[in-house]
């Protein structure tokens, strides 16, 4: 495939803060990574029904509700929270 | 304004009735902020999502309802976006392989329903809801009670041509989903609720215009108004030479206008991929058999044997569907031993037109069921004509404390099946019409109405017609040997 | 009082427990004041729960007292600090999860501790899994107990380390490419990485959810069936949980061996490992191997998986690919550390910050690979391209289990290799997991115990791979060989 590896496009995608001197040796890792994978492209799959999940069949749950987590058990591991909810810095609606 | 055709398709969100969420074992309920999290609703790590069973059932029936093709194998995947109101950082939904596939709906094309038109759904699919923001002075506080809730998105083709029809069509999918016991329906807490894409074109033109998207709209009436709104909007902005973006838009009901909310410039990459904690939603032909056949009857199909059933004009069957409490009326009727056809139409047209006449509601109609079929029995044990009821049912809306059987005998109102008084009559009009009788006899079969209205008017329109008729005609063979 | 080298191995420590020559809180006491000492030499633990292991000894040595007889009661074991432990931090090693407490406890862990197992360590590891010399961690790497300056392998190296270190019997790792079995060849213990859906994933923060599994590690195949009588079985909170039935691994073993287990058995030698440069020990090794199970009956037969050499970019573009999603979870928000300051970077801004300076570089390489080949325009090209491959591995599998009964590789190419010597070469660690990445890809059962019949320096660790749902004939042929003395264990 392509050797172009647009890297501020995908950090940006993948909400990943680059840091100094990322850019290049990141991409140069990366690039190395995805040409190793060439292979890949040469092989025949055609016929090959794309393998997703080993598990051939869904696991269906009763619609019988068990008791919620407690709150402060689930908000202690939030950064930052107020009033019972999770607080960030205030979302402009058109984000 | 005539020179543009409007293409208008929506996407409908419906919360689905369960007791639990569609992947967590937390309960769906809507309390203290957060009160309602389980592991997989709050995206804990490691927590896994499970698929209630009673979600999918219901998704199956809302496609038996909308006439969708149920697919036997669906699949769930992620859809990968970031915002505060989304723990997991993606939310759980169907892409290319939905539960239900191609479907229709019968929707009324104007406002006063005489037009019906049949719009196609493109499918329907099986999706978690997302968590709630508040927006508070400088921060944004999240609750995630209602994320994880179980939802169906019902994606309808762009086959809608008019805002009326869009909210023509948003009742009947409501009322359609509601009465199968899909959803509550609540459309003030946002269980139902829609997004509407809509584009202009010029007439005549066969390619799709650009369009906008107007995101979440929950009341029929607001739908309305805010595709009036964007068509103007729209149009305007065509015929000044500009041209449309492709955005989606928010509805501001106080200032009755929709607004940009982001443009798609830089398209959203949701990175759509199979869910690999969610193997493949198998359905078990049988148990499909067996949504449907525990299915409430369907407005439609409930109408059309309405008219069967009852010999009603579909008008008929229609003013029945919308008129429950009619309907509970016939069926007491027909308890008590009444024919369906009989007690249909006289409730409809006699019962439901005097009560008009009197501007009283059907529930202040004052004769019970028990009491209103000693009425109907009269007429269909032919002891009164249909004209007879009909005056007798005016005078005792005026008595409704009288005995109508009593009120029958006293005024000597009954129909007499009497074979003896009914030979009496018979003989005294044929005695008193001799040329008449004659020219009958003779092969005129014209005068037989004739001698018939004078046999009703000797017995003072208490003999029954069809038996006056029998009997006349068995004296007149007689005369002819 | 110092451990003896009897507690090494689960059965003796059962044993003592049963005939109550010593108690669980002594046993854990030994057990956690080795694990102190240790942490100074080789860094294996994130934490050592020193209360929650004594209370919970006690309440085992109650319940042996009263004459219980599960197998596990009362004995000592390290848990991956990647599988959640209720009210006990879980970092997966990365500094975005350094202050994480476990609301609840992994399916795993319930189990366990039903049976009165004693839960004394966190171990540590590859940050989130992803690594395979345990370099990759937030929190310094650890050192391979058999030689200070190699890894212990990742990245389950810290369970591998405690067990190398004689800290404990038993402990839990992952395994998503070969993170049990990998570590396990490189410290000279046993490890298994069971089917796909025999161990439920509920409560395991996940890596790679198509590929993860829970695995036991021990000093022996007994210890290892210990464990899976323990943790394996469907669990209706893991939807990919196979409602299959379980064996019983331990009394398969004890049956085992009143027969001679591995007469006529059929082991397969993938030919495709000619492809692979072994280090000439690892090599002396299968050599070895080969010839004492010929000797002892089983027949060696020559079979091809053609699609095993496209086992590593399959591997790495599916689980990339799943991992840049399940890791978007630790966003600065909801999970994990927030953005060190920075309210004026707006919302995006933000989560990549927290995202940014939470995780590290090779979680972050992973994270942006993945997030490529998922992106729009590069999917079918390598996401579904990948899983198409996968097909192909998985169908290789079917094929080859129809003329053999196990499959037998070398379970990495090379020995323990020295630290720092990789880490700027993602390629050269990669390939470190040549042999394992087709098991996980097909999703059968693989085991990795040691081998010395050639006198290695280095512990060297060969791979048995079975049919699905066949863990416990992996465990009852490695429990044979180690009665014949492989590996040095008895
Ligand atoms: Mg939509
Ligand atoms: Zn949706």
């Amino acid at each position: 495939m392509t050797s172009s590896f647009d890297i501020a496009k995908i950090a940006r995608l993948a909400r990943i803060e680059l840091r100094e001197g990322d850019e290049a040796r990141l991409t140069s890792r990366l690039e190395k990574i995805l040409a190793s994978f060439a292979a890949l492209q040469d092989v025949d799959v055609a016929g090959a029904d794309p393998l997703y999940s080993l598990s051939e069949e869904i696991v269906l749950r009763e619609d019988v509700p068990e008791p919620a987590l407690d709150r402060d058990k689930i908000l202690v591991n939030a950064p930052n929270s107020f009033d019972g909810c999770y607080r960030v810095g205030r979302v402009v609606r058109s984000e | 304004m005539a020179h543009f055709e409007i293409v208008i398709g929506l996407e409908v969100h419906a919360q689905l009735l369960t007791k639990g969420k569609i992947f967590c074992t937390a309960p769906v309920a809507d309390g203290e902020p957060n009160t309602s999290v389980g592991a997989v609703s709050a995206g804990l790590p490691g927590s896994l999502p499970v698929l209630n069973r009673h979600a999918v059932e219901l998704a199956v029936r809302a496609g038996f309802a909308c006439h969708c093709d149920i697919n036997l194998r669906s699949r769930f995947a992620r859809k990968n976006y970031f915002y505060p109101d989304l723990p997991k950082g993606y939310q759980i939904s169907q892409f290319d392989e939905p539960i239900c596939g191609e479907g229709w709906l019968e929707i009324a094309t104007d406002e006063s329903g005489s037009k019906i038109r049949k719009v196609r759904i493109q499918r329907i699919h099986m999706e978690e809801d997302a968590g709630q923001l508040f927006h508070v002075a400088s921060s944004t506080l999240v609750n995630l009670n209602r994320a994880g809730t179980p939802l169906i998105e019902v994606v309808g083709h762009p086959d809608l041509r008019s805002p009326v029809e869009a909210k023509n069509y948003l009742k009947t999918l409501h009322s359609l989903l509601v009465h199968t016991g899909v959803t509550d329906g609540n459309l003030e807490a946002g269980n139902f609720r829609c997004d509407a894409n809509i584009s202009i074109r010029p007439v005549g033109e066969t390619k799709l215009g650009t369009r906008t998207e107007i995101k979440n709209v929950n009341s029929f009436r607001f739908v309305e108004l805010a595709l009036e709104y964007e068509i103007a909007r729209q149009i305007a902005v065509v015929e000044g030479g500009g041209t449309i973006i492709q955005e989606t838009r928010g509805w501001d009901a106080a200032a009755a206008k929709t607004f940009s909310m982001r443009t798609k410039e830089d398209a959203d990459d949701y990175r759509y991929f199979p869910d690999p904690d969610l193997p493949p939603l198998v359905l078990d032909p049988e148990w499909v058999k067996q949504i449907r056949s525990e299915l409430p009857e369907l407005p439609d199909d409930k109408r059309r044997r309405l008219q069967e059933t009852m010999g009603l004009s579909e008008s008929e069957a229609k003013l029945l569907l919308e008129h429950r409490d009619w309907h509970v009326y016939i069926d007491e009727l027909c308890a008590l031993g009444l024919d369906a056809k009989l007690a249909a139409s006289w409730v409809i047209s006699d019962l439901v037109g005097e009560l008009n006449h009197l501007s009283k509601s059907f529930s202040e109609n004052p004769f019970k069921a028990t009491r209103m079929a000693e009425l109907l029995s009269l007429l269909q044990g032919k002891k009164i004509s249909r004209r007879q009821s009909k005056e007798l049912l005016i005078w005792w809306m005026k008595h409704p404390e009288s005995s109508i059987v009593e009120h029958v005998k006293n005024e000597n109102l009954v129909q007499v099946d009497d074979s003896a008084a009914l030979e009496g009559w018979v003989k005294s009009v044929i005695g008193a019409n001799p040329s008449q009788v004659a020219s009958y006899l003779a092969g005129q079969e014209k005068i037989f109405a004739f001698l018939m209205g004078q046999v009703m008017k000797v017995s003072q329109g208490k003999a029954h017609p069809e038996k006056i008729s029998d009997r006349l005609k068995k004296e007149l063979e007689i005369l002819k040997r | 009082m110092s451990w003896p080298m009897d507690f090494l191995r689960f059965s003796q420590c059962s044993e003592a427990l049963k005939k109550k020559s010593v108690s669980s809180v002594e046993l854990t006491r030994q057990s956690l004041a080795r694990a102190r000492d240790s942490q100074g030499k080789y860094n294996a633990y994130m934490a050592i729960l020193e209360e929650r292991a004594l209370a919970s000894a006690a309440r085992a040595d109650v319940r042996l007292k009263a004459g219980e007889s599960f197998p596990l009661l009362g004995v000592p074991l390290a848990v991956k600090d990647l599988i959640l432990v209720e009210g006990e931090k879980c970092t997966a090693s990365s500094k975005i999860l350094e202050n994480f407490i476990a609301p609840y406890s992994a399916t795993a862990i319930s189990r366990l501790e039903a049976q009165g197992a004693v839960i004394v360590s966190k171990t540590a590891l590859d940050e989130f899994g992803m690594g395979s010399s345990n370099e990759n961690s937030a929190f310094g790497s650890v050192k391979n107990p058999v030689d200070a300056t190699r890894a212990p392998g990742g990245s389950s190296g810290g369970s591998a380390a405690a067990l190398a270190a004689g800290d404990v019997a038993l402990a839990l790792g992952t395994d998503t490419g070969g993170s049990v079995r990998q570590p396990a060849a490189f410290c000279g213990i046993t490890g298994l990485k069971p089917t796909y859906g025999r161990v439920s994933r509920y409560g395991l923060m996940a890596f790679a959810s198509s590929l993860d599994q829970i695995g036991p590690m021990a000093r022996d195949a007994e210890g290892c069936a210990a464990l899976m009588q323990a943790i394996a079985g469907f669990d209706i909170h893991d939807g990919t949980s196979s409602r299959a039935k379980t064996a019983d691994y331990l009394q398969d073993l004890v049956t085992s061996r009143s027969s001679k287990s591995l007469q006529g058995l059929r082991v397969g030698i993938p030919k495709e490992i000619e492809g692979i440069a072994l280090e000439s020990e690892v090599a002396a090794e299968l050599a070895a191997l080969r010839a004492h199970l010929e000797k002892n009956g089983a027949s060696l037969v020559s079979v091809s998986l053609p699609h095993f050499p496209l086992a590593l970019p399959t591997y790495y573009v599916i689980c990339t690919s799943e991992a840049s999603s399940n890791l978007s979870r630790y966003n600065g928000i909801h999970t994990g550390r927030g953005a060190s300051h920075g309210e004026e970077l707006g919302l995006e801004g933000l989560y990549a910050r927290a995202r940014g300076e939470g995780f590290g570089n090779e979680v972050r390489l992973r994270i942006l690979l993945g997030t490529y080949a998922l992106s729009a325009g590069y999917y079918d090209a390598y996401y579904r391209r990948a899983a198409q491959v996968r097909r192909l591995i998985h169908k290789d599998f079917s094929l080859a289990y129809r003329s053999v009964d196990v499959l037998l590789t070398p379970t990495a190419p090379e020995c323990a290799f020295a630290l720092g010597s990789r880490t700027d070469d993602p390629l050269k660690m990669y390939a470190s997991d040549l042999c394992t990445l087709p098991a996980s890809l097909a999703g059968v059962p693989a085991i990795s115990f040691p081998t010395n019949f050639t006198n290695p320096k280095l512990p060297v660790g060969m791979q048995l791979m079975a049919p699905w749902f066949a863990e416990s004939r992996l465990l009852q042929i490695v429990d044979t060989l180690q009665r014949h003395g492989v590996g040095g264990v008895v």
